[in-house]
Parts: structure tokens; sequence; C-alpha cells
């Protein structure tokens, strides 16, 4: 028990300050603000472009869907 | 399997589902997407160099031509739009879809050509692959995006021939339109990040 709580301890420090942790590559590697600021905006970017790919997808699945059972009424 | 009796004829049909997507658009789809996401990385890798760099464009190269690329930009916009109006004749009148097809390739094949001369120009003043990040950056992305557009416009053509010819179905006209619009629909976000 002592154990687990001592990882959730030392995962919930990496989460919140990775530099703390030398968790976070861009953090590091990043010279001055402007690159670590767009090292992160391309890591949120890169992250979610695909699930709203998705999600749009799935958006467009149910409103044809929708469509082609209406006609079928 | 449905079956119906006329008298003594007994006719059994095989009732069949019309797909919620036809194979070929959802084959392309895929496609569209994993050439999203390496255009995305395209443009991350750019955007971390670009905040990098203290001067930029960097020292003894050239301007981009924005001006001439924002009317190369609308002529691709407009292809789109004509595509959308040939999809919308199509489902009518497929005949009357010729007329916006044609204009629609016309106007892809002037923003290719527009680019090649743009290229040039540039080559001649000092941009190329090796002179600067900006260099390398420019024909990497650019050059993707022109191969992307090429290679749509023969499925454009190929569309039209097939069009004439009375041969093409719904689903393959979904299919040009699919990469078509990735095409047109990329391009002002690229002119927005490169050249602006």
């Amino acid at each position: 028990m002592r154990v687990l709580l001592g990882l959730a301890i030392v995962a919930v420090v990496a989460v919140l300050w990775p530099e703390a942790a030398s968790a976070c590559a861009s953090c590091i590697a990043s010279r001055g603000e402007e690159v670590a600021t767009a090292f992160i905006v391309t890591t949120g970017f890169l992250t979610f472009l695909p699930l709203a790919m998705a999600a749009g997808f799935f958006w467009y699945l149910r409103r044809r869907l929708r469509k082609l059972r209406q006609l079928a009424q | 399997m449905a079956t119906r009796s006329y008298g003594s004829i007994r006719i059994v049909a095989e009732a069949r589902r019309e797909p919620l997507i036809p194979s070929a658009v959802m084959g392309m789809l895929i496609f569209v997407f994993l050439e999203a996401m390496m255009f995305a990385g395209l443009i991350s890798a750019f955007a971390i160099i670009r905040s990098g760099a203290a001067i930029w464009p960097p020292p003894g190269q050239p301007r981009l031509p924005i001006e001439e690329t924002a009317v190369n930009t609308a002529a691709l916009l407009l292809s789109g739009v004509l595509l959308f109006l040939a999809h919308r004749r199509f489902q009518t009148d497929r005949a009357s879809a010729q007329q916006p097809l044609i204009f629609s390739i016309l106007l892809g094949v002037f923003f290719v050509v527009f680019q090649g001369v743009e290229w040039v120009a540039l080559i001649r003043q000092g941009l190329t692959l090796t002179s600067s990040s900006l260099g390398s950056f420019f024909y990497l992305i650019v050059g993707m995006h022109a191969l992307h557009a090429v290679i749509a416009l023969g499925l454009l053509g190929y569309t039209l021939v097939r069009l004439r010819r009375g041969w093409l179905a719904q689903s393959q006209l979904a299919v040009a339109e699919v990469f078509w619009y990735f095409v047109v629909g990329l391009w002002p976000i690229l002119y927005g990040v490169v050249y602006l």
C-alpha cells in the first residue's frame, strides 16, 4: 500500500511539474520561451487533430444513418 | 431474402442494403486522414523552427510572394466551389455536371502552373532547398501540397472522362471530391502558416 501511495505521489509530481521530474522533453530541449510555447501548442495540435477528425467522421456517419433511416421510412 | 408470388411465378429477391459509406469513399477518407496527419507534422516542425529563429525570414532570403499567392488561393477555393456545384448538378442532371467540373479542373491546373512559375522566380532570387530552413520547409511543405494537387487533378480528369462516357457512379465522383476538397481545404492553412 505504501509503495502504491509513493508511486501515485511520484506520478502526480511528474504530471504537475514535468520540468522538476525532467519528464517533458520539449521543456528541456527548447531554447527560450517562444520555442517552449511552440512545442506545447504543436503537441496539443498533433494530439487533438486526430481526435477532432475521428469525432467529425462519427458525426457524419450518424447524420448519414439518420438520413438513410428517414428514407427507409 | 424476400419472396413474392405472382400466380404460378414465384420471384425471389435478395434485399440489398445500401452501405453507410461506399468502400471507395471510406478508403479515400482513411488516406486523407493519414495525409492530414503528415501535413500536421510538417506544420508543427515548421512552427517550432520558425519560433526559434531570431530573424524571420532568415537573412539574405527573399520575401515570399504573399499578394500573388493570395490570388492563386482564391483560384483554388473557386475550384472547390465549382466542384461542389458539379456534385449538385450530378444529382439532378448528370450531363450538366460537365461544365463546372471542367472549370474546376482548369482552375486547379492554373493553381499548379502558377506555383511552378512562383518557384522558378524564388529559385532565381536565391531561395533553394539548401539555402536556409525557410527554403527547406517551403519546398517540402508547398511541394508536398503541389504533388497532392497534381494527383488529385489526375483523379478529377479521370472522373471527367468517365462522366463524358456515362460511366460515372456517384461514389466515384465522391472519391475525387474528398481528395480535391482536402487539397483545397488544406491550402489556406498552409498559406497562413508558411507565407504570412
